[in-house]
C-alpha cells in the first residue's frame, strides 16, 4: 500500500511540472564595472512565450575589500535591491539598471520567473556576477579653507579597498614667483591608521569607500606666493590620479 | 650645510615602491643618545641620493616620532616636520628635543622626489631623569638658536621672509594631524 501512494505521489509532481514548463532564460550582464557607475543587466528569454511574463531581480553583494563592508549604495535604480519586471507576450528582454557602489567585491543578480500565476524558473536559476575590482583611490573633490595659521585641504574621494595608505601633496608657486615645488609626504604610519580607524568604524559603512580626508597645515608669512597644490593617494593597488586646487 | 665624510654613513637604506631608486643614507642622529634632564637630542641629518649616488637636491623629506613612549618633539610642537634637501643633497631635523620618557624609539624618514619614495629608520635613545623645573621661554630660545646656526631648511620656524633678490622666499609649509571622515 505504501508503495502505491509513492508512486502515485512521484506521478503526480511529474504531471504537475509537465502542466508548468520553465522557460529557458539567462542574465546578461558586464563581467566588470568601475565604482560609481551604472550598468544595465538584463533578463533574456531564449525565445517568445505566448503569455507575458513577470519577475523579479535579486541582488546580493560580496565584498572583496582590505576593511570589508556591505556598500547599501549597490542597489537597483529603485532604490531597492529587487526589482520586478513585466514582459508582454512575444517579448524577450527586460532591462534593470543598478548603481555599482564603491567597494570592491562582487554582485551577484538571479533572476525569477512567474507566467500565469505559476513559477516558471528554470533550475538552474538565470543569474550572473559583476566583479568590481580593487583599484586606486580616486580623488572627486579637493577643497581649500584659509585658517588663522595657514590652510585646510579637504580631500574627498573613495577606495575600493577600503584603504588609504599614503597623500602626496605639491604646492607651486604662483605666476611671478619662482621657487621649487614643495612636495610633502604624508606618510603610512601617519595616515594608515586614521584611514583604517574610519573604515572600520560603524559610521563609515554607509557610505561604501567614500571618505573625506582633512589635512590642516601651518603655513608662514610667505604663505600668499603658493599658487596651487597637486594631491595624490595611494593605497596597495597604486597612486590615483592627481588632483589640484588653485590658491585664492 | 654640514659636511659629513663618506665613512660616517652609518646606514644605506633603499626600499619603498618599485622600481624606486632612491636611496636615504642617515649620516647623523642613528644611534644617538639623548639627554632628558638637559632636553638635548641629536639631530637627525639624512642624505638622498638617485640610483647614480647622486646626492638629490630639492626632494622632499618627513621626520615622524613615534606618537607615545619614548620619543621627542619638533620645534614646532609636533612630531612631524618635513623638509626640503639642500644642495648637497641633505636634510636635517633641525631642534629635536627629546621628552620626558626614557627609553629607545625610532625615527621614520621618508624621502619623495619626482614621484620616487624611500624611506629609512633610526634610532635613538632618551636617558635621564626629567629636571624639576625648566622655564618655557629658555627651552625656546635653546632650540631657535640651534635651528639658526646650522643654516639648514627646515618646514617650521619663522625663517628668512626674502631670499635677497628681491623674491620672497620658499613658504615653510607643515602639515598638522590629518582626520578622515565622511565625504563633505
Amino acid at each position: 500500500m505504501k508503495a502505491a501512494c509513492a508512486v502515485l505521489t512521484v506521478a503526480g509532481l511529474a504531471a504537475s511540472l509537465a502542466a508548468q514548463p520553465r522557460i529557458a532564460a539567462r542574465m546578461d550582464c558586464p563581467a566588470t564595472v568601475e565604482a560609481a557607475q551604472q550598468p544595465r543587466v538584463a533578463l533574456v528569454l531564449e525565445g517568445p512565450q505566448a503569455a507575458p511574463v513577470s519577475g523579479r531581480l535579486t541582488l546580493t553583494f560580496t565584498h572583496n575589500a582590505v576593511n570589508g563592508a556591505d556598500d547599501p549604495a549597490i542597489q537597483f535604480s529603485n532604490g531597492s535591491r529587487t526589482a520586478s519586471f513585466t514582459l508582454a507576450a512575444g517579448s524577450t528582454r527586460a532591462e534593470a539598471a543598478l548603481q555599482s557602489g564603491t567597494v570592491a567585491g562582487s554582485i551577484r543578480i538571479t533572476a525569477a520567473l512567474e507566467s500565469a500565476g505559476a513559477d516558471v524558473t528554470p533550475s538552474p536559476a538565470p543569474a550572473c556576477t559583476i566583479t568590481l575590482a580593487r583599484a586606486a583611490p580616486v580623488i572627486t573633490d579637493l577643497r581649500f579653507e584659509r585658517t588663522g595659521s595657514g590652510f585646510n585641504l579637504y580631500v574627498t574621494g573613495y577606495s575600493t579597498p577600503r584603504q588609504v595608505l599614503e597623500a602626496r601633496y605639491r604646492f607651486l608657486p604662483k605666476s611671478g614667483y619662482q621657487w621649487q615645488p614643495i612636495e610633502i609626504v604624508l606618510p603610512q604610519e601617519t595616515l594608515s591608521s586614521r584611514f583604517t580607524d574610519w573604515f572600520r568604524s560603524g559610521t563609515s559603512a554607509q557610505y561604501g569607500s567614500q571618505f573625506t580626508l582633512l589635512q590642516p597645515f601651518t603655513a608662514d608669512q610667505n604663505f600668499y606666493t603658493i599658487g596651487s597644490v597637486v594631491v595624490t593617494l595611494r593605497n596597495a593597488e597604486g597612486l590615483s590620479a592627481e588632483k589640484s586646487v588653485t590658491f585664492p | 650645510m654640514r659636511r659629513v665624510a663618506a665613512l660616517a654613513l652609518s646606514l644605506l637604506v633603499t626600499l619603498t615602491g618599485a622600481q624606486s631608486q632612491l636611496k636615504i643614507a642617515v649620516l647623523e642622529g642613528d644611534r644617538a643618545v639623548n639627554d632628558i634632564r638637559k632636553r638635548t637630542a641629536r639631530e637627525p641629518v639624512v642624505e638622498v641620493r638617485d640610483a647614480a649616488d647622486r646626492p638629490v637636491t630639492g626632494a622632499s623629506v618627513t621626520f615622524l616620532l613615534p606618537d607615545s613612549g619614548p620619543s621627542g618633539v619638533f620645534p614646532n610642537g609636533s612630531r612631524l616636520v618635513s623638509t626640503t634637501t639642500d644642495e648637497n643633497g641633505q636634510a636635517a631635523a633641525i631642534g629635536l628635543r627629546p621628552n620626558t620618557v626614557a627609553g629607545e624609539f625610532q625615527i621614520r624618514v621618508t624621502a619623495s622626489y619626482q614621484g620616487q619614495t624611500a624611506s629609512a629608520t633610526l634610532t635613538q635613545t632618551n636617558v635621564g631623569t626629567p629636571p624639576s623645573r625648566i622655564p618655557g621661554k629658555l627651552i625656546a630660545l635653546l632650540a631657535l638658536g640651534g635651528g639658526a646656526a646650522t643654516g639648514v631648511l627646515i618646514a617650521t620656524g619663522g625663517g628668512a621672509p626674502s631670499r635677497g633678490d628681491g623674491q620672497p622666499a620658499r613658504p615653510v609649509i607643515t602639515p598638522g594631524t590629518p582626520e578622515v571622515g565622511r565625504p563633505r
